[in-house]
């Protein structure tokens, strides 16, 4: 059974640390570049990332596509090298962890997929789907193994005997929750959800996200929720995380995202949502240039406070005010 | 299901004439009016008649008979030659594409030598090594085309490793080998289905031509292509001999090859849609 | 193209279907709805409702084997439906212009900027002279919005941002001078901070080039934001259409405000978010009755068994449902 766990009633642990974290990719270099001795360029999907997750909380990760949330989803999971930098997972630095060991991180770490349709494996039916992380993490006998598929799919909205059924048979939402109930049924401590509802209609969205919260409350596992949809992550986090270009610029409590924003960039992206309220927007601003070669903040050529400070010296996450960090020289102060 | 099988015109035609011949191959003593191998039950070079609807041989034998039987040894080859690819191809297509890098480049440059060497010359490789028969036809066919099959299962698994699923797969614990049959070959078997019936006419072709050089099936086992070889010596005086197994041939390939399609267009999601 | 005032475009008892075999799919039905001069319309709905299919029936453009197999599509006082091929293609980009969702498909990655706004001149103005094509082509960008496009004119899509592709798209779309764009998903692959700047740009090209737009989106709070009217579509069918004001200050349909209530609002402390239960309709398989009906906490046996029509329930709105036009229900949008 699984059981419900109580909160934990201790000032909350580190679950995961993610300590100065680069994760970059090499862009492949034809014979000719190596000759002539050409720099090796990268792409700084992460770029000096530093969080700190605790148990029990719900992390939203936000950012606009490509600022690298998914990358570092991916590098947890083990999918990319980390180029420099830690992740500690309950005390183990992942780097260190022996092909064995994966076996047992990935029992208590797990992931919910974006795309509901290409992450379940057509040929397999729900019930061989649910089992299969109950057969690899877990000694459990047939009969337990199908009471546990059996308790996770009704947990999760779906009807028992739609587990002899195969994927393409469900709607869009209903393959999410088999998704879900696949990343619970290993009973992990720690869940990361990769843009779960992005691809689903709104009104399954709703389901979903409900779906979450709840399991979240009864199980208390650690989430790290990724989403390019602040409205969402308003709705589902404790903690904001405020991605841009592979670096994390402010980080929060949930309340304060929409009434305390330090960093310009979190300020313009709360300001660019639609509100549903017909307004007219008097200003059409044209594209900046990007390509200016510096070594400073990285949202300097967007950002509607830059100095000069920001062009030459990179600013790292500050403390503004309790649990509020920032990486700004010359924050907003609202 | 039925009902898709149905309305595949093509597979639907396919799979009746697969049906006839297997029906042929199997109930040959049966519908054969006389031993294939026995002489002089007619008059010599005889054209088609009613008592031997498809004349006879020199020898005075029942070519109608003979085409009948001839029809076994070609379903044994192909359906020979086709497992033997799969058993060889799938593993070797399954590794390279999954792994890929330098198991891949190793495999596919031993696996091009094989593709790369015609299949005649193999044939008769293969029956200098270890003489005559059916059986090195089937050697020498089976190498010829296995490559066939490494090629789509190669393409399809490196296609499929990309999806989610299969990392998703990783996240759950799972092996590499679980991965390889469970997740990726299963994605694989519709372009597989597909290569599979092409080779089985690639086949019935291919030990035609084989027998026919020789290298084959030898007298009294009649194949078709043995049948092609003894008749060419008598072509101007009677055709009747060339004409039937190679109509024989002709409607083998054309049925391997509306089944393959037909197979196909079941595979095509879009067809789904239209056809129910 | 000249512009008279008023009515630009005009739909009544759209149908477009698809056959397959015995059974057909009806994508839009029955779609009734206008587009006046100056004007910004959306179309909101989730995946199936047939919004894009409307575009496509507009323009004569939909996918075989469908068909727009009856009403009257009026653009300027001209029948679009009986219209022959000849003249539809020349309808298309000079008159009614579209735009799609992913810029980084809508163009040809193996050609300039350049190329890709002559094609347009090229296809409908044969007749222009090289200097004046030259001429269209960085006006049409200038409007848009890009600076130096001399310089820009010779560049690749792949070496711009996903919001300046856009925009170059939308210069294909208003180059020959079109009463009316339409616009599908437009912002949809965009970012947040891009789209904002992509429909400031959309209600600048409004006021100064006098144009329509009809955008098409599933987000019900952008077109909110940035249309004037709304018809919101489920199924094939239009539920509730109106002033884009009205129908966020009082949604009628039972669809629209469980699509409200269940957007995840930018405000503190929600709980649960309210959900319409179930799942989207099959469009092969509709009853003879109110395709919402088995979703809606409202339906009753009447709704399970007539066809709802629209019906007008207060000046300039619309809405699909018998009890709405009765009073029988009231919804309240939890802000």
């Amino acid at each position: 059974m699984l059981e419900s766990k109580k909160p934990p009633n201790t000032t909350n642990g580190s679950i995961l640390k993610i300590e100065r974290l680069k994760v970059h990719f090499p862009i492949e270099r034809t014979i000719l570049d190596t000759v002539l001795a050409k720099p090796i360029k990268v792409v700084k999907a992460v770029d000096d990332v530093s969080l700190d997750i605790r148990e029990d909380e719900v992390i939203g990760l936000v950012g606009e596509t490509g600022c690298g949330k998914s990358t570092i989803a991916k590098t947890i999971l083990l999918m990319h090298p980390i180029t420099s930098g830690e992740i500690i997972f309950e005390g183990t630095p992942i780097r260190s962890l022996s092909k064995d060991r994966r076996t047992g991180y990935f029992s208590k770490v797990q992931m919910v997929w974006q795309d509901p349709f290409s992450c379940l494996n057509p040929r397999m039916r729900v019930n061989d789907i649910l089992s299969r992380p109950l057969l690899n993490f877990k000694r459990m006998g047939k009969r337990e193994i199908r009471e546990r598929m059996r308790e996770l799919i009704r947990i999760v909205g779906l009807n028992e005997n739609e587990l002899s059924r195969y994927p393409h048979e469900f709607s869009g939402g209903g393959r999410q929750r088999i998704v879900i109930a696949r990343a619970l049924i290993s009973e992990p401590t720690f869940l990361i959800a990769d843009e779960p509802t992005s691809s689903l209609d709104v009104s399954i969205q709703a389901q979903i996200l409900n779906l979450l919260k709840k399991l979240k409350d009864k199980y208390h596992f650690t989430m790290l929720f990724i989403s390019h949809d602040l409205a969402v992550i308003n709705f589902i986090s404790n903690k904001v995380a405020v991605m841009y270009f592979g670096r994390v610029v402010e980080f929060m409590p949930k309340d304060h995202l929409l009434s305390k924003n330090f960093h310009w960039y979190t300020k313009s992206l709360i300001a660019a949502i639609p509100r549903g309220r017909r307004k007219i927007y008097a200003s059409v601003s044209e594209e900046r240039n990007y390509e200016l070669n510096y070594d400073g903040c990285i949202y300097y050529h967007r950002c509607e406070n830059a100095q000069e400070k920001c062009l030459s010296v990179v600013p790292d996450l500050k403390e503004y005010e309790s649990h509020h960090f920032a990486a700004c020289h010359y924050p907003n102060r609202p | 299901m039925m009902k898709t099988v149905v309305k595949n015109k093509k597979l639907f035609i396919g799979l009746i004439m697969l049906l006839v011949f297997v029906c042929l191959g199997v109930f040959a003593p049966k519908i054969a009016p006389y031993p294939p191998d026995k002489t002089y039950v007619g008059p010599s070079l005889n054209p088609p008649t009613k008592a031997f609807w498809f004349g006879t041989d020199r020898l005075g034998r029942d070519q109608f008979s003979r085409v009948i039987f001839g029809t076994r040894v070609s379903l044994i080859a192909a359906i020979s030659v086709t497992l033997i690819c799969i058993v060889v191809g799938i593993p070797i297509g399954l590794f390279s594409g999954y792994y890929g890098k330098a198991i891949d480049i190793a495999l596919m440059r031993i696996v091009d030598v094989f593709f790369t060497f015609p299949w005649v010359l193999m044939g008769l490789l293969v029956v200098v090594i270890r003489g005559q028969g059916l059986n090195s036809v089937i050697i020498a066919l089976s190498l010829s085309y296995f490559p066939q099959i490494v090629r789509v299962v190669r393409g399809a698994a490196m296609s499929t490793k990309e999806q989610d699923f299969v990392a998703a797969a990783k996240l759950t614990g799972e092996s590499d080998f679980t991965i390889l049959f469970k997740y990726i070959l299963p994605n694989c078997f519709a372009p597989l289905i597909v290569q599979t019936t092409i080779i089985m006419s690639f086949s019935i072709l291919g030990e035609a031509a084989l027998s026919y050089l020789g290298y084959g099936t030898r007298p009294p086992m009649s194949s078709w292509g043995i049948l092609l070889q003894q008749a060419t010596n008598y072509l101007w005086v009677a055709k009747h001999l060339v004409i039937f197994p190679g109509i024989f041939i002709l409607f083998a390939v054309l049925t391997f090859n509306f089944t393959g399609d037909g197979l196909r267009d079941m595979f095509d999601p879009r067809y789904k849609r239209i056809y129910g | 193209m000249d512009r008279n005032d008023g009515r630009i475009l005009d739909l009544k008892d759209v149908t477009t279907r698809f056959r397959f075999g015995e059974r057909q799919l009806i994508a839009v039905n029955n779609v009734s709805m206008h587009v006046d001069r100056k004007e910004i319309v959306g179309i909101v709905g989730e995946s199936g409702c047939g919004k894009s299919m409307t575009a496509f029936s507009i323009l004569g453009i939909v996918p075989h084997p469908g068909e727009t197999a009856a009403g009257q599509i009026i653009f300027q006082g001209k029948s679009l439906l009986g219209m022959s091929r000849k003249d539809l293609r020349k309808l298309r980009g000079a008159g009614i212009s579209l735009i799609y969702q992913d810029p980084l498909s809508s163009l040809n990655p193996s050609f300039t900027v350049y190329w890709h706004l002559n094609e347009v001149l090229r296809a409908h103005r044969p007749d222009l002279s090289k200097k004046d094509k030259n001429h269209l082509v960085l006006d049409a960008l200038k409007r848009v919005g890009i600076p130096n496009p001399e310089d820009k004119i010779n560049q690749y899509p792949h070496q711009f941002s996903g919001g300046m592709r856009q925009r170059v798209v939308i210069a294909m779309a208003l180059i020959l001078n079109p009463s009316l764009i339409i616009a599908d998903e437009p912002t949809t692959a965009l970012d947040v901070t891009t789209q904002k700047e992509i429909f400031n740009l959309i209600e600048k090209l409004k006021e100064d080039l006098s144009l329509s737009f009809i955008v098409i989106s599933h987000d019900l709070y952008l077109i909110g934001e940035r249309c004037d009217r709304i018809y919101v579509m489920y199924s094939g069918q239009i539920v509730e259409s109106g002033n884009s004001v009205d129908i966020f200050e009082r949604p009628f349909h039972p669809y629209t405000v469980g699509l409200l209530n269940s957007i995840p609002k930018l405000a503190p402390g929600i709980g649960e978010l309210e959900t319409i239960e179930g799942d989207v309709q099959n469009l092969m398989d509709l009853p003879k009755a109110c395709f919402f009906s088995t979703r809606c906490k409202f339906s009753d046996e009447v709704c399970k068994s007539t066809i709802q029509s629209l019906e007008e329930i207060e000046k300039g709105r619309m809405a699909r449902c018998w009890k709405v036009k009765n009073r029988q229900i009231q919804q309240t949008v939890r802000s």
